[in-house]
């Protein structure tokens, strides 16, 4: 609702990612395209994850179940939501993996093409990128038709939160998860290349646990939900960060 | 430092608010509604010096329901309310000094008018206190300062800073789409209007029209305002030189309210109508044939005459000089229809040619008849106007109708034969056996109605002159002898006139006053018209000049509260009787609506003008002359009647005559038997403005005369929405540049961090 409203909601979904690629990504011709192609794997990711919806809807009806009124329609919404989430993530995961593989082949040249060719820096510079370009489209395509609604006059109310506007939280979720995005790719080439299974089943079961937070926003069933919520993400961003971090300290000491 | 700790305590404070407030996620839901094509607005209108009507408008404001006396003045008289605001009031509370009250606020953007279940108690009007009397005889004269209309405040006048919608249950329930926006304001109100966030309206509703007529005509941003006047006559040719004179009995067929699409008036001007149709009917019956009679008589329905007599001045002007058509071969624009019978000046009929001011024997006008407002219905007293009192030739009409009064005052009207053909119109339910028939007459004789007719300066100081009727315009211009029929004397009667509340119940009858009335004007007319008001035995009336009141009734019932009756359907269907009049119409507006490329040409029925429609067929079936051939299509009557060999004509020629108008052809067919009678449009708009043909537009020519327009306006909407507060906007922002300038932060320490790191290494 208004245009203050509408800036102030791209600036927090999409300040960070569009500050990180002005700063950071348009330096490197190569780190462009990473970011670019890696957005184009996540958009194959969640079109999968859209076939999983469209026969869970042929077999479970799940759109009848949509305006839920009684307890056990509501808990089964729940129940279905869960079960593609953990469908869904597991087809992110997959196609991270599968971008870790083609980045593989490609990282000779990429190396070749690069500032500093044999700069240990570079791998952290390609997960940076890819993790990003994974954020920015799963941002895009969750968010940017919220934004878009909230010119139009009025706004929606969060289901948990009912003095806060749904635009505002789903705006601060998205720059979360675009962070998020971000270090789950460099945990995640770091865990591919040394084949580190707990680290990569880390990545899996945080990305999990993200996805299934941000239902708490939508219901007002249970106290508390929104905080809750923001609390995760922000210990899993932070948790996650950290052993990213630590790796990467790691890496400049050897 | 200081920002971004106001920022985060602000943040924390709205999570621990949200946290204790209790919003039902329904109505997250379902009130964010949005209600589209608002047809019911209270559009801007103009003339050469003003304009009045509502403003366009894109705003919005918080909801806040005006539901009684106390929360008007609550609203007025709180200084805590200091955003924009949104008004919903009940139709009952709305009038001019509310509105202006209102504006003086400053703090409104909108008001939503509601036609709920309330009972309108104390009589109000929203016309003016003397209504279209800058335009009449008497402008110039202290008789134009006469209040007629006492319980009136002139809002309809008034130009308002806000836009005003109306929701009038035309085509949905009230209820419903009440239902959301009252649930709205309860939240508003718990919220004591002032703690975010809160429901608003933002109404969206352009006038394209900017300020005055002059600049809108040229822009053809406005119309003028107004449609057709309709007449016809038993005779089938007026000759201004055949010797004979012409009676004219007039009604007014449009009407005005607040908003155009919840205008009835019933006891504003139906009454009127449907007295001069009953009259048509009753000496359609008359043994002597009524073209044979030593006068002419004209049923004239004039249109546009509540914005400044705009088809009562307009006929008038036209038919005070003999009418020149310059240009009778050739259409000039391509708007203009090729069976016109003057291309320039534009006339689709010319028929008007024939009659002359100076050749008017006189004037009845039926003004307000229906006596709802009287003190005793049972006893209604009607009053007969005149501008001279001292005229012996308007004297003869007003001592006529007294005359007739005398005799048939008080008897029944009788009911007449069924099987009389030139009733085949009438309702087919309408099966009374004769000894049903009696005891209906007995039953009536018996009730203890008693009904009176008399002039209304008797008893009084001063002649008070015409009210504001139709005959002004033809006494400003020439003296003739004009009597308007009324049910008030001195003030009106009627408690709603010209307002959205101007209805009666649908089981109202009208026998003892529409009915009675229309009874006796027909009976005068009858020996007025034959040039007998002097010296004939008023009992030699023959029975069968008598009023139909199932007729009466019917056709009362009919145009204000359900077009879909059987009567109407007839008529409505006439010439095609395989279309349905569409989908399930009950009220119709009987506002003129904008006189545009359609009323040029003649045509009735556009922008539901189904008053003209019924009027135009009822006429006609009542003035023309009946045949026997039963017919489905006009087109039937046609080849039956005009053209006996059309199956040989060539294709050509063939098409040539199925394409001319049905409202040119000589032979009707209604009721599914052809009727060779023909009614004739007069177009209705402001006097003061004339139709440049070459151009196809409109423009003003006397500025001083009624020069009406309305605004042409798209689609109003409004939409039902929460709204946050403006701080808590500015707190979204705020938060947006803190993330934007942690990352940058955040970047920067990174680099710094691996520069220190890649020194090391």
């Amino acid at each position: 609702m208004g245009f203050v409203s509408y800036l102030a909601y791209l600036l927090i979904a999409y300040g960070p990612s569009i500050t990180i690629f002005i700063l950071y990504i348009s330096r490197s011709a190569q780190l462009v395209i990473l970011v670019v192609s890696s957005a184009f794997f996540w958009l194959i990711s969640i079109l999968i994850s859209s076939i999983y919806w469209f026969i869970a809807n042929l077999v479970f009806k799940y759109e009848k179940l949509e305006n839920a009124n009684s307890d056990k329609d509501y808990y089964k919404r729940i129940i279905y939501l869960m079960l593609i989430s953990v469908l869904s993530v597991f087809t992110q995961e997959l196609f991270r993996w599968l971008f870790w593989k083609l980045l593989n082949k490609a990282e000779a040249g990429l190396n070749a093409m690069s500032e500093k060719p044999k700069s240990p820096l570079n791998k952290y510079h390609f997960s940076f990128a890819s993790g990003l370009g994974f954020g920015v489209m799963s941002g895009l395509v969750s968010y940017s038709t919220v934004l878009a609604d909230s010119l139009k006059p009025g706004t929606i109310l969060c289901g948990a939160c009912p003095t806060m506007p749904m635009p505002f939280i789903a705006a601060l979720i998205t720059s979360i998860f675009v962070l998020l995005h971000i270090v789950w790719s460099i945990i995640a080439f770091n865990a591919f290349e040394k084949k580190e299974k707990l680290l990569i089943a880390w990545v899996f079961i945080g990305h999990l646990m993200a996805s299934l937070a941000t239902i708490l926003t939508y219901t007002d069933r249970m106290k508390f939900g929104c905080p809750i919520c923001f609390v995760i993400l922000v210990s899993i961003l932070g948790y996650t960060t950290y052993i990213a971090f630590k790796r990467f300290t790691k890496i400049k000491m050897a | 430092m200081k920002l971004l700790s106001f920022i985060i305590i602000y943040f924390l404070l709205q999570v621990l608010k949200c946290t204790s407030s209790k919003v039902k996620k329904d109505i997250t839901q379902t009130l964010v509604t949005e209600y589209k094509n608002f047809d019911t607005v209270f559009p801007r209108i103009l003339n050469a010096k003003t304009k009045i009507g509502s403003k366009s408008s894109s705003s919005s404001g918080i909801i806040y329901r005006i539901d009684s006396e106390e929360d008007f003045k609550s609203f007025i008289n709180n200084s805590d309310l200091t955003d924009k605001y949104a008004i919903v009031i009940s139709a009952v509370f709305v009038n001019a000094e509310k509105l202006v009250k209102l504006e003086e606020t400053k703090k409104v953007v909108g008001v939503i008018v509601v036609y709920d279940d309330k009972p309108m108690i104390k009589p109000y009007s929203p016309d003016k206190k003397c209504p279209n009397c800058e335009y009449g005889m008497y402008s110039g004269d202290e008789r134009a300062n006469y209040k007629w209309n006492p319980h009136g405040d002139g809002m309809l006048f008034k130009y308002f800073d806000f836009p005003i919608f109306g929701i009038t249950g035309n085509g949905y329930s009230v209820k419903d789409a009440v239902l959301p926006i009252i649930e709205a304001n309860i939240f508003n109100k718990k919220r004591k209007y002032k703690n975010y966030p809160l429901y608003s309206i933002k109404f969206d509703s352009f006038m394209l029209a900017p300020e005055d007529t002059i600049t809108c005509l040229s822009r053809k941003t406005c119309d003028p305002i107004g449609g057709n006047s309709i007449w016809s006559s038993f005779s089938r040719k007026i000759d201004p030189n055949d010797g004979k004179k012409i009676v004219f009995i007039t009604a007014q067929l449009d009407g005005n309210s607040l908003f155009h699409e919840n205008t009835i008036g019933t006891n504003s001007q139906i009454g009127g109508i449907v007295a001069n149709l009953a009259i048509a009917d009753a000496l359609s019956r008359s043994d002597i044939k009524p073209e044979q009679f030593q006068n002419h008589i004209v049923f004239m329905f004039f249109n546009g005459e509540s914005f400044g007599y705009g088809g009562s001045q307009r006929f008038v002007n036209d038919i005070s000089e003999p009418f020149k058509c310059l240009n009778k071969n050739e259409r000039v624009n391509k708007e203009c229809s090729n069976y016109a019978s003057c291309f320039n000046p534009y006339m689709y009929f010319d028929d008007f040619k024939n009659i002359t001011l100076n050749n008017i024997k006189g004037i009845i006008e039926l003004n307000q008849l229906t006596c709802s407002g009287c003190n005793n219905t049972d006893s209604p007293t009607y009053f007969m106007h005149i501008d001279d009192e001292n005229d012996s030739e308007t004297l003869k009409i007003t001592n006529l109708i007294s005359k007739v009064y005398s005799v048939f005052g008080n008897s029944v009207p009788a009911i007449p034969n069924n099987n009389d053909a030139s009733n085949i119109i009438v309702d087919n339910n309408n099966n009374i056996d004769s000894s049903s028939r009696n005891e209906t007459i007995n039953k009536l004789k018996r009730q203890n109605t008693s009904y009176n007719i008399k002039p209304a300066w008797e008893g009084l100081i001063k002649n008070l002159g015409l009210p504001p009727a139709s005959s002004q315009s033809f006494l400003k211009k020439q003296k003739i002898p004009a009597v308007v029929i009324s049910d008030f004397q001195t003030e009106f009667t009627n408690k709603f006139y010209h307002s959205g509340f101007d209805i009666d119940s649908n089981s109202t009858t009208y026998d003892n006053t529409v009915c009675k009335t229309a009874d006796i004007i027909a009976k005068s007319v009858w020996l007025y018209a034959q040039n007998k008001e002097i010296d004939y035995d008023v009992n030699l009336i023959p029975p069968s000049v008598a009023v139909n009141c199932n007729y009466v009734n019917e056709l009362m019932y009919c145009l204000s509260h359900n077009i879909s009756c059987p009567l109407a359907q007839t008529l409505l269907t006439s010439n095609n009787s395989t279309r349905q009049v569409e989908g399930k119409l009950s009220k119709v507006s009987h506002y003129s609506g904008i006189f545009n490329d359609y009323s040029l040409n003649g045509t009735l029925h556009t922008y539901s003008n189904f008053d003209s429609w019924v009027t135009n067929y009822a006429l006609i079936t009542s003035t023309g002359r009946n045949t026997t051939f039963p017919c489905k299509y006009i087109d039937d009557c046609m080849k039956q009647f005009e053209y006996p060999n059309f199956d040989e004509l060539d294709d050509e020629s063939k098409k040539k005559i199925e394409s001319m108008p049905y409202s040119k052809r000589k032979y009707q067919c209604i009721n599914n038997f052809c009727i060779e009678g023909q009614a004739f449009v007069h177009p209705a708009y402001g006097s003061g403005l004339r139709y440049d043909v070459f151009n196809n537009k409109y423009f003003v020519k006397k500025e001083d005369e009624a020069t009406w327009v309305e605004s042409r306006w798209s689609s109003n909407s409004i939409t039902i929405c929460f709204t946050t507060s403006r701080i808590f906007q500015i707190f979204e922002l705020l938060v947006g540049i803190v993330f934007v300038i942690l990352t940058i932060i955040g970047y920067y320490f990174i680099n710094t961090y691996t520069k220190k790191y890649l020194k090391l290494a």
